[in-house]
């Protein structure tokens, strides 16, 4: 093996275990995961993480259309 | 019809992910159709934490009190897409998924009001909606249309005009609901008349056996790309009685003698006539917003039932077969406009107030027909509970089912106590001179 295709080799090592520890240090959105990065009570929240948590929308749903009403 | 809680409006009910809901359109994900920003977070599941999350999530600017805490209660003022379906051509046929149903709903009943169009238009001096002014146009979409729909407010929420909320966790639904959605707008007249809600009246009979709106109507209500429609009277495939009961036309007296169109008919009735029961009526509706108020000289609904005389105004349904049908009061007054600066409607005479009604209060027996209760229905006494003749059992009520000219004068008066001239707009609909000579006419 030449010191080119060695060098190659170890560089593409390099990437897939980069890429690796990259992915695992990831982490999905989950509705009410707490991330590693994210500090001991913080909660990342998608869409619907929030959105299926009824006892969320409990505190924070207010009417946004109290105008709007009609029907004939 | 009860509003939703805040909460239950935008609840998805799933264990973890939306996509157990609906896997279709999870895939497109949230803020492809709504905008908005995800994922966010928030430092703690405490209360100011969530709402700070939700609020950078909806991208709405935070207001700040004197004491330099956000003012949690404001709403609405955000960059959530709230009805992505008010851009069906951008959102619904974002893949082309919906393509042809998004471009002809564009010009659907539902979307358009073509037939409100026509009459506003018509009343107000013009020929067509087209010629009314810039003003006038833009009054009537700024209010009027302000209800008529999107594809979401059928398929995936409740309507704007009951305040919205989800059908079922944010599932697209093929079918809408009749409650939930059809009603829901169609409430105070042809919900009330379907499930009997109206004092004294049964429920429609094909509710009460089961049958949702779309037994009947099957016809597309995204429309047919049709702009020239005067009246919802013309859209295609329309229900007609006769497409179930063709069968029923010599099985009894009074079908002998008034069925629509009928070889030994002696006078041509809809059906209507015998078998809907006394329906809501509506009357001096005013813009902007007057019609909430609680005064009748806002608006004002009355029940009623009246026979007129078929004016040959309504599409599909040709005096030649349907001489007499029943009307309705429609929620028009000749200043209805002057909240938006049209003091009076120029034209005001151009089309009936009265106008043929279709009461979704179906019943085999109603008033009218009640006779074949009591025995054997012939020639001496079919007539007894409609006919205005002096031998009527009772001859009062039997002339409260026509619309008389007189009737016409004072209606204004006895309901809103306000004069409305609509002599000359209901002429041709008036019973006075089309009955048969020997029949009574009130005093």
């Amino acid at each position: 093996m030449s010191g080119n295709g060695m060098t190659g080799m170890v560089t593409g090592t390099l990437v897939c275990l980069g890429a690796v520890l990259l992915l695992l240090s990831c982490e999905q959105i989950d509705p009410k995961s707490t991330g590693p990065s994210l500090g001991e009570d913080a909660v990342l929240l998608s869409c619907e993480g929030c959105h299926i948590e009824r006892s969320y929308l409990r505190r924070l749903a207010v009417d946004d259309d109290p105008e709007s009403g009609g029907g004939g | 019809m009860v509003q939703l809680e805040p909460y239950q409006k935008v609840y998805i009910e799933a264990e973890s992910t939306y996509a157990e809901v609906d896997p279709f359109h999870a895939e497109i994900g949230c803020v492809t159709c709504h905008g908005g920003m995800e994922p966010v977070v928030s430092e703690s599941e405490a209360r100011l934490d969530l709402w700070l999350a939700m609020m950078e999530a909806h991208e709405a600017v935070i207001h700040y009190e004197e004491d330099g805490e956000p003012d949690r209660d404001q709403v609405g003022d955000h960059n959530l897409v709230r009805d992505p379906s008010t851009a069906a051509d951008l959102n619904c046929n974002g893949s082309s998924c919906h393509g042809s149903i998004v471009e002809r709903n564009q010009n659907s009943m539902h979307s358009q009001l073509w037939g409100e169009k026509h009459k506003v238009a018509l009343r107000a001096g013009y020929e067509s909606w087209e010629q009314c002014p810039q003003s006038l146009r833009d009054s009537f979409n700024g209010e009027c249309m302000s209800c008529h729909t999107t594809c979401g407010q059928c398929h995936v929420s409740r309507p704007n005009s009951v305040h919205g909320g989800f059908l079922n966790s944010h599932l697209f639904q093929r079918r809408p609901e009749i409650d939930n959605n059809c009603t829901a707008c169609h409430g105070s007249r042809v919900g009330n008349d379907f499930t009997g809600h109206l004092e004294g009246n049964e429920p429609d009979i094909h509710f009460e056996q089961g049958y949702d709106c779309f037994f009947c109507h099957q016809e597309d209500l995204h429309g047919d790309g049709r702009t020239d429609y005067t009246t919802r009277y013309e859209v295609e495939g329309l229900p007609r009685c006769v497409d179930c009961h063709a069968l029923s036309a010599d099985d009894n007296l009074y079908h002998e003698r008034h069925w629509p169109g009928g070889e030994n008919s002696t006078s041509d009735l809809a059906c209507y006539v015998c078998h809907s029961q006394p329906y809501t009526n509506c009357i001096n509706c005013h813009t902007e917003g007057v019609w909430k108020s609680e005064d009748p000289q806002g608006y004002a609904e009355f029940p009623g039932f009246r026979i007129g005389h078929n004016s040959g105004n309504w599409p599909g349904h040709d005096p030649e077969e349907e001489e007499w049908v029943v009307v309705r009061h429609i929620p028009i007054s000749q200043d209805s406009f002057s909240p938006w600066g049209w003091e009076s409607l120029a034209n005001w005479n151009a089309f009936e107030t009265w106008e043929l009604a279709s009461p979704h209060n179906i019943r085999r027996i109603t008033p009218q027909t009640a006779v074949a209760l009591e025995g054997e229905v012939n020639d001496g006494n079919c007539g007894n509970n409609c006919h205005s003749v002096s031998w009527a059992p009772d001859l009062e009520a039997n002339q409260q089912l026509y619309l008389w000219s007189a009737y016409v004068d004072s209606l204004g008066q006895h309901i809103t106590g306000v004069d409305q001239t609509e002599t000359e707009a209901n002429a041709n609909v008036v019973v006075d001179d089309h009955l048969p000579a020997y029949w009574t006419i009130p005093e």
